[in-house]
């Protein structure tokens, strides 16, 4: 097992920057999931922790050992690929062993007994014998990590291996991924671009945008203090209500004016928003955050809305509104209480507003 | 509905079974004739069997000096050159599916390759004639395994690259982070995966050097015929050996059949590409 450090790890390929002095500091036995839309970079710094791409600058260690030029082979690391990367010409048992045949000094019987112990783990010991053809997509996931996991690796490194799996086949094994990598306690970094899946699994969370890391911290963190406007929101189902406002003063009071609610801001926060650059606020309210009210009243601030459509998806639904002009708002709210059709008002505190100092991706968080 | 399908599968069946009707007869007319004697060929009407039986002239392909030079001369070629063009397309494949964005930006070198196929061959016979000539490379056995070699190559390195494109940069990928070196990741992975294309590729390599007749007639001489180059001589100016033409095409059909026969599954997965595995 390995701490994992990246430093400054910047990828460039001919005039496309892939990821941008990206640093990481990845404790032993941590699971961290790299998290961000397509092109982000994440797989990049994946592949390069796997030394399958070689760094434009920058560093990376294991437990201060300085890995950056070695090749993968001297890693002492373990991948599964997107495609899963298992090979056809042989059997599910045949691959799992195919690592422990790469290492010099193993008999037969220990190969057997290791294939025989992990594949038991992984729960795939009822089709060791079958050709990887003849297993089910969720049978082929098993045996992925089965193979990366029976040499015991420093690192174990996952390319969203999940993301062709039907809805629950993905929860299971993600909860499988999870119990393997406590017991095994070995430094897992897993890179997907479901945010749920981020939450769900991480001990600590990557946000990536752009090929820079938005945001490196715990899945509660990075939801409920999202350090900047594109963590905000890509993080977090349904997605975070965004108003783009312009801020004035009046006297003491910040006034929050997206052109058609004004929100009227005094106490700790007004002290944040002294802190902004220029006139350009973006506020943000998680959906999980608002209550519905028929007169306004019942927090600090509300927006008439009327209801669009409602989602039920089991215990609450998600309701989807528009204000007078248009804009929508999502809320998330216990289920029955409202139907399509109904006017009224989203309240929330003081307390859940996240400010942005602008309107771009790069805002950042001004409380 | 189901006698739609039946109609179709019998409808479907007789036209195969017509088909190989059309491409078996004058396989069979071939043979007929290689066991009829010369003076019951022409006989009209003709015999669908071979009237007053002899091996005499298989018996004459196999014993008879030239006939049997020729043959061996013939296999050496087809031999040679295919070990040739096989390992050098599929190193050439290999490098082309990997490295492109390095080695081939833009396709152009693989396409230039394509590109010697595209013209009659007719129209280089002449130059090669004479830039054997001065090489000294007219009737050698090495000069026409380097010449089917450059028109076998394109064929094998597009080949070759196709099936190695069908194979995941993944699973190479995937052996090196297990510890496995490029060579063995060759060894292991690649080459069991890509073996049934190396075989189709092969055999096309070799039929095309079996079967060539243009150049192996302009640049061969005494010293090296080739089966191809014996046949035309059969015709003499009073009479046309029918019974011998057919015995050297009954006896040179039989390496090709024989190897396509032993390499079916690997030939047919290899020609259709499909390498449903993977």
């Amino acid at each position: 097992m390995a701490k994992v450090h990246v430093q400054d790890l910047t990828k460039e390929y001919g005039s496309l920057v892939a990821t941008d002095n990206v640093s990481l500091d990845i404790g032993d036995g941590e699971l961290v999931v790299l998290v961000g839309p397509s092109g982000c970079g994440k797989t990049t710094t994946l592949r390069s922790i796997a030394g399958l791409e070689t760094p434009t600058s920058g560093s990376i260690t294991f437990d201060d050992v300085d890995i950056t030029d070695k090749s993968p082979q001297d890693r002492d690391i373990s991948m599964v690929f997107q495609d899963l990367a298992l090979y056809p010409h042989m059997t599910a048992k045949e691959n799992i062993a195919f690592p422990l045949r790469a290492e010099d000094g193993h008999s037969e019987s220990e190969i057997d007994s290791a294939v025989n112990d992990i594949a038991e783990v992984a729960d795939c010991d009822e089709f060791l014998d079958k050709k990887i053809t003849s297993l089910s997509g969720g049978q082929q996931q098993r045996v992925a990590l089965a193979r990366a996991l029976v040499r015991r690796p420093e690192v174990f490194l996952m390319d969203e291996p999940f993301s062709d799996l039907d809805e629950l086949l993905k929860r299971q094994l993600r909860a499988e991924v999870v119990r393997l990598q406590h017991e095994f306690g070995v430094t897992m970094v897993h890179v997907t671009h479901d945010q749920e899946e981020a939450m769900t699994m991480g001990d600590k969370l990557v946000v990536m945008n752009d090929g820079n890391v938005a945001q490196f911290g715990d899945p509660d963190e990075v939801f409920s203090e999202p350090q900047s406007l594109f963590v905000a929101m890509f993080i977090g189902s349904p997605q975070i209500n965004r108003f783009d406002c312009h801020l004035s003063w009046d006297g003491d009071t910040a006034v929050l004016d997206d052109g058609e609610v004004t929100f009227e801001v005094d106490g700790p926060l007004v002290d944040a928003l002294q802190m902004a650059r220029g006139d350009e606020i973006t506020a943000c309210v998680r959906p999980q955050l608002l209550n519905w009210s028929d007169d306004g009243s019942g927090g600090d601030f509300a927006v008439p809305v009327t209801v669009d459509v409602v989602e039920k998806i089991g215990t609450e639904d998600v309701v989807r509104c528009q204000t007078p002009n248009g804009h929508e708002v999502t809320a998330e709210v216990a289920t029955g209480v409202l139907d399509e059709g109904m006017e009224g008002y989203l309240t929330f505190t003081a307390e859940s507003l996240h400010l942005f100092d602008g309107h771009d991706d790069d805002a950042e968080r001004l409380n | 509905m189901s006698s739609d399908t039946s109609g179709f599968q019998w409808f479907g069946r007789g036209f195969v079974a017509l088909y190989a009707l059309f491409v078996a007869f004058p396989l069979y007319w071939t043979l007929n004739t290689a066991l009829k004697p010369l003076n019951y060929i022409g006989t009209f009407p003709p015999t669908l069997y071979p009237r007053g039986f002899t091996l005499d002239s298989i018996v004459w392909v196999l014993t008879n000096s030239r006939a049997v030079n020729a043959i061996t001369n013939s296999l050496i070629i087809a031999s040679g050159t295919t070990i040739l063009s096989v390992i050098l397309g599929a190193l050439a494949g290999y490098a082309f599916s990997r490295f492109a964005s390095r080695i081939d930006p833009g396709g152009h070198v693989s396409f230039w390759l394509l590109s010697t196929r595209m013209f009659p061959p007719i129209a280089v016979v002449l130059p090669i004639f004479f830039i054997y000539g001065q090489l000294g490379l007219q009737d050698t056995l090495l000069g026409l395994i380097l010449l089917y070699l450059t028109f076998n190559l394109p064929l094998t390195t597009w080949l070759m690259r196709d099936f190695f494109d069908k194979i995941p940069v993944s699973f190479e990928e995937a052996a090196y982070v297990d510890g496995y070196s490029r060579f063995e990741t060759f060894r292991k992975v690649v080459f069991p995966l890509v073996r049934p294309g190396l075989v189709a590729t092969m055999m096309l390599a070799w039929v095309f050097a079996w079967n060539e007749f243009l150049f192996a007639w302009i640049i061969t001489g005494n010293n090296t015929s080739t089966i191809t180059t014996i046949i035309p001589t059969l015709i003499e100016s009073n009479q046309i050996q029918w019974n011998r033409i057919m015995a050297m095409a009954v006896v040179v059909a039989i390496p090709p059949t024989l190897i396509l026969i032993a390499f079916r599954d690997n030939i047919i997965e290899g020609m259709t590409l499909g390498m449903t595995d993977i």
